[in-house]
């Protein structure tokens, strides 16, 4: 591959997009209604990143760059689910987009460090049951079938321990905040 | 006008939408509702914000532990329930298996092995006896595969012997060009991806009701490029398990992987490496009782695109069957 003209070599745009991807990725989330969509997007949007990088002027400028292609990217890959699936409007998206954007850069990383601490609270089969769902498709239908409940009903508890994370997480930011 | 005891009950019926929408379990209505607060509220928009993220760190977390066996959390213990061949897989089970069981998969044959007295026992799925990718070197055959035992998929090539940090394998396969899927000619090049189907039929013909049954592959992947080398390549080896018949399955791929009725996968990411060394990878699936065969997979897919990364390999591929019968049980009177 061919390095564009411009401040920053293939090594340096890969430390870049590498340090930022995960942030890019959670960026992708807001706008995309699955992971395998965020996937997709931020493998498109790195192809365009490197087409365009004669742009980027500086690397303090990488994130707010990159987050600009991966939300266009994202819109347009929206699209594709617009007929098919419950997805929010596109006007939605915009300011969802664009709130996302002005959000503070360190504000994933808090949370993520939040998270971990948070996540190490539950009892190993509830953070189990947290994790199923990023660890093959159909686990938690799976794990439903298995344990004799509604695919319903689990998700009903699933989405309990999320809240608990997530309140979890906003005590914990609270507190290193005061 | 809402009082802030309105204003609680709509938060936390956003946060619970929100929930469900992160987890795809969301229905129409209840994404028009959620679109309605979120649209309204800039509260409720920066829980669904926060709510992203939370999934993105949890996604991340769950990656972690999926590339490091030792330090995966324990499995729930689930009530048993007739019907199915058991419950999700018991660590204890696995951590008392025998060691050293390996396979490759491209000549079918059936090994039984016992780890211990009462346990689990370890069946080896499509043995090959030097643990590599058979006695013949060349080109895989293109497409998915259309009938068991036999590697195929997109340019790849199992090539001659490979020496690696002081260690030898007599064949290893090499990843050449990441390809499209035939019956999806708008679909990308996305990775280089390699499939056998593997028939469970007979080799699940003993299991019993009530036994937990796991179906494992585990394979290692060797990046021998420089290190840092960019652009990443991420290594996959996932399987799925279907019912049906096997031979039909080549017609309707990849838009049939949305009826397995069960799949497992895992994954590496790499960049090369001054001491190159094969990285081991383990996915594990749950044995459905409608499962009639299985799909192993094996990809490399380079993190940018478009981009064909040459000196990346596969090799060892082990896939076996493990099954634990369910406790014995003894009535004890008073």
């Amino acid at each position: 591959m061919s390095t564009p003209s411009g401040a920053f070599d293939e090594t340096q745009f890969l430390r870049l997009y590498l340090r930022h991807e995960e942030g890019l990725r959670a960026f992708a989330r807001v706008m995309l209604p699955t992971w395998e969509a965020v996937d997709e997007v931020l493998q498109e949007s790195s192809v365009v990143m490197w087409k365009k990088l004669g742009q980027l002027e500086s690397a303090d400028g990488f994130l707010p760059w990159a987050k600009v292609i991966v939300r266009f990217e994202s819109l347009r890959f929206r699209r594709r689910f617009s007929r098919d699936r419950a997805v929010f409007s596109d006007a939605l998206l915009d300011l969802l987009a664009a709130e996302a954007a002005e959000a503070p850069e360190s504000m994933f990383e808090q949370d993520q460090a939040a998270l971990n601490e948070c996540l190490a609270r539950l009892s190993p089969p509830h953070r189990e049951l947290v994790l199923a769902p990023y660890a093959g498709d159909g686990r938690v239908a799976m794990l439903a079938q298995q344990s004799g409940r509604s695919a319903n009903s689990l998700y009903k508890m699933l989405g309990r321990l999320r809240e608990r994370l997530l309140s979890c997480v906003e005590a914990r930011l609270a507190k290193e905040a005061s | 006008m809402m009082d802030d005891s309105d204003d609680m009950t709509l938060r936390m019926r956003s946060r619970e939408l929100v929930q469900r929408y992160l987890l795809g379990a969301a229905g129409p209505d209840e994404v028009s509702e959620l679109e309605a607060i979120l649209t309204r509220s800039r509260a409720a928009r920066d829980d669904f914000r926060r709510g992203c993220y939370i999934d993105s760190a949890l996604r991340q977390a769950a990656a972690r532990l999926s590339s490091s066996p030792a330090a995966a959390p324990p499995p729930v213990p689930p009530a048993r329930r007739a019907g199915w061949f058991g419950p999700w897989f018991s660590r204890r089970s696995l951590a008392s298996m025998a060691a050293g069981l390996a396979v490759g998969v491209c000549c079918a044959s059936a090994v039984w092995a016992t780890s211990s007295s009462h346990e689990t026992t370890v069946q080896l799925v499509s043995a090959i006896t030097d643990r590599g990718f058979g006695p013949h070197v060349g080109r895989l055959p293109r497409g998915f595969p259309v009938r068991p035992e036999v590697w195929s998929g997109d340019e790849a090539e199992i090539v001659e012997g490979r020496t690696v940090g002081g260690a030898f394998s007599p064949r290893v396969l090499q990843f050449l060009e990441p390809g499209s899927d035939e019956n999806d000619p708008s679909g990308r090049a996305v990775s280089c991806d390699v499939f056998q189907l593997i028939d469970l039929r007979r080799p699940l013909r003993s299991v019993r009701a009530g036994d937990e049954v796991v179906l494992e592959i585990t394979t290692r992947f060797l990046d021998d490029r420089p290190a840092n080398s960019s652009p990443t390549v991420t290594f996959i080896a996932k399987i799925y398990l279907f019912a049906g018949d096997p031979a039909a399955l080549h017609r309707v791929w990849p838009q049939a992987n949305l009826e397995a009725v069960a799949s497992g996968v895992s994954e590496v990411t790499t960049a090369g490496g001054e001491a190159p060394d094969w990285r081991t990878v383990t996915a594990r699936c749950l044995v459905h009782r409608d499962a009639d065969f299985a799909v192993v997979q094996l990809a490399a897919r380079p993190n940018l695109r478009p981009s064909a990364p040459r000196n990346l390999f596969a090799d060892d591929v082990r896939v076996a069957v493990r099954v634990t019968p369910p406790l014995p049980v003894r009535v004890v009177e008073n």
